[in-house]
């Protein structure tokens, strides 16, 4: 199979691009090349950029366009990792195994920072990646559960905009929440 | 509590979106720390937190129940808030969490008896002549206390909680019915008032058919709440409206004759059911009909026939059907006295619970934890937070 760029023909491109990673995988694998808002160039297997939803229709909409797919809402770190992530869900669906799926989505979850987790999110919402997107929020409300108001701010990076007397209105209304909170 | 942590170097700003912030804050299980703490976090938050439509999202994929055991004293320890699954893998439905509710700290009071609940809040009758009601959401501890009019011990009072939607105005309510005798002895008079909650009083409104005795598990559709009266032959089912606050009456099943008042309601994918005994020849068995359309008597429908009763039939009661699963199986209270599931492919008892293990009895209710904030809809009460500081005298 010739690669994209020597074949300027449209219909027979746009049938190929459909996700069809069991039957594909036997054949030389098509690469489509992805850029990040820093500039950065990822190029990644087809069935990869297929799981991405946006990369998909954005080669429905426009068969013609050329190879490189900007990102522009995506920097190139957070999207490296959800490469990695989509690779290997990739060779889940071709062969399933749930209990592997689940220890390497652990795996992956918890080695990452808070920093990671967080800017992955948008990432996977804009790439519209819906699995990637429900265990990221899922291990994010891991990480806040039981945790201190001042935590779950920092973990967010959010400034407390209560004045100091509506803080202290609201602590007196939820006394009972600093119940059962970890230390930080 | 207060004393400064260790201060922890802040990460750049992160903006997520709130559409995002909603959906981590979904996944967050319901405990109050957990969410009670995100509302301070910041004004954003706390916003998105009191939002109806985040409460909307959260806790409906599965029927959540609340079981209060009944021991021979009259105080109760603690109530328990489990949520029921579907089995997997062709087992029998599962206890997902089972939490204990623990009076005075997630409840207002130890001496009280479950009354209903309707969107998230839970309302719960005080003492023995239930003169004081509680209107709580356990999620974030919040409640509020109603006293009732003119409380008297022989008025009897019993309550249902509804939610009135008029015209895009949500406004929670209260139903106390009461049988009105002028001493102990005298024949009552059912009676009825209703308190919108947010007004701060009760008015009369007209007079019940039946006082309503005890809700069943779940009675609460189309907003109207439902009973079964205290009559010696039944002939109706007991309703009443909260947005138009009229009482009605529903057919029973066509078959149903009206002597046996082992008679129990329930909702069945939103429609009214109601279990009902049925003599076979000399074999005894329940059949749960549905209403398919509301208050049109030839819409009962037989849905299920619950058969191979439980060995001791001289004493059987009632069974209650509490939950529907869809794999067929139905979550029963038998007799008030413990929970099992009825599996309606092999008619019959499969499974006993273990969510409560009791020589009392029990009373369940459905209960679905929403994030609905009496801050919110109870405006012009005064809502308390538990526990509450305690207040020493010297």
């Amino acid at each position: 199979m010739s690669s994209s760029t020597d074949s300027p023909t449209l219909t027979t491109e746009t049938t190929q691009l459909s996700p069809q990673p069991d039957t594909e995988t036997a054949k030389p694998t098509k690469k489509i090349t992805l850029k990040s808002s820093d500039n950065q160039i990822f190029e990644v297997e087809e069935s990869v950029a297929m799981e991405f939803a946006t990369v998909k229709s954005f080669f429905e909409d426009s068969p013609s366009s050329t190879d490189i797919v900007p990102l522009p809402n995506v920097t190139a770190k957070p999207l490296s990792q959800v490469i990695e992530f989509c690779k290997e869900q990739i060779k889940f669906k071709a062969n399933p195994d749930e209990a592997q799926k689940k220890k390497y989505n652990a795996e992956f979850l918890t080695e990452k920072s808070d920093k990671d987790l967080v800017d992955m999110i948008p990432v996977a919402n804009y790439l519209e990646i819906k699995d990637l997107l429900d265990v990221l929020n899922q291990a994010v409300a891991d990480r806040i559960e039981n945790k201190s108001v001042e935590y779950v701010r920092n973990f967010f990076g959010i400034d407390n905009d209560f004045t100091a007397e509506e803080e202290a209105a609201l602590r007196r209304e939820h006394a009972w929440a600093y119940e059962g909170v970890d230390e930080d | 509590m207060d004393h400064r942590r260790k201060k922890v170097t802040k990460t750049e700003i992160t903006d997520l979106p709130d559409c995002l912030l909603e959906e981590i804050l979904s996944k967050l299980p319901m405990r109050s720390p957990a969410l009670g703490q995100c509302r301070l976090v910041c004004k954003t938050w706390l916003h998105l937190i009191s939002e109806t439509y985040f409460s909307k999202i959260q806790f409906e994929s599965h029927p959540r129940m609340l079981v209060k055991t009944i021991p021979e004293t009259y105080r109760s320890r603690e109530i328990i808030s489990a949520r029921i699954a579907e089995g997997v893998n062709g087992r029998t439905f599962q206890v997902q969490r089972s939490k204990k509710l623990v009076p005075e700290k997630e409840l207002p009071t130890a001496n009280f008896e479950l009354v209903n609940s309707c969107h998230g809040l839970l309302c719960i009758s005080e003492g023995k002549y239930r003169n004081v009601i509680h209107v709580c959401n356990p999620v974030f501890r919040e409640h509020i206390t109603i006293n009732v009019n003119r409380p008297l011990p022989f008025y009897l009072n019993s309550f249902g909680l509804g939610l009135s939607i008029n015209n895009d105005k949500y406004e929670y309510k209260v139903l106390r019915t009461f049988c009105l005798r002028t001493n102990r002895s005298a024949p009552g008079y059912p009676r009825a008032e209703i308190y919108t909650i947010g007004t701060k009083r009760w008015r009369r409104i007209g007079n019940p058919h039946s006082c309503i005795e005890k809700l069943d598990f779940n009675t609460y559709v189309h907003g109207y709440i439902h009973w079964i009266p205290d009559q010696k032959l039944l002939q109706f089912i007991c309703s009443f409206n909260f947005g138009k606050e009229q009482f009605g009456q529903l057919p029973l099943p066509p078959t149903y004759n009206g002597n046996d008042v082992r008679v129990k309601l329930g909702v069945l994918k939103d429609c009214l059911c109601v279990s009902v005994p049925e003599k076979v020849g000399s074999v005894d068995k329940f059949g749960i009909w549905v209403m398919k359309k509301y208050g049109i008597k030839r819409s009962w429908i037989q849905q299920y026939v619950i058969e191979n009763l439980y060995p001791d039939v001289g004493r059987l009661k009632f069974y209650e059907p509490l939950i529907f699963l869809s794999t067929g199986e139905i979550l029963i209270s038998f007799n008030g006295e413990f929970l099992a599931c009825y599996n309606t492919k092999m008619k019959k008892l499969v499974k006993k619970s273990t969510i409560t293990q009791t020589k009392g009895g029990i009373h369940a209710i459905a209960y679905n934890p929403s994030l609905v904030s009496l801050n919110v809809v109870a405006r012009g009460e005064k809502v308390r937070a538990l526990p509450e500081p305690k207040v020493t005298l010297c």
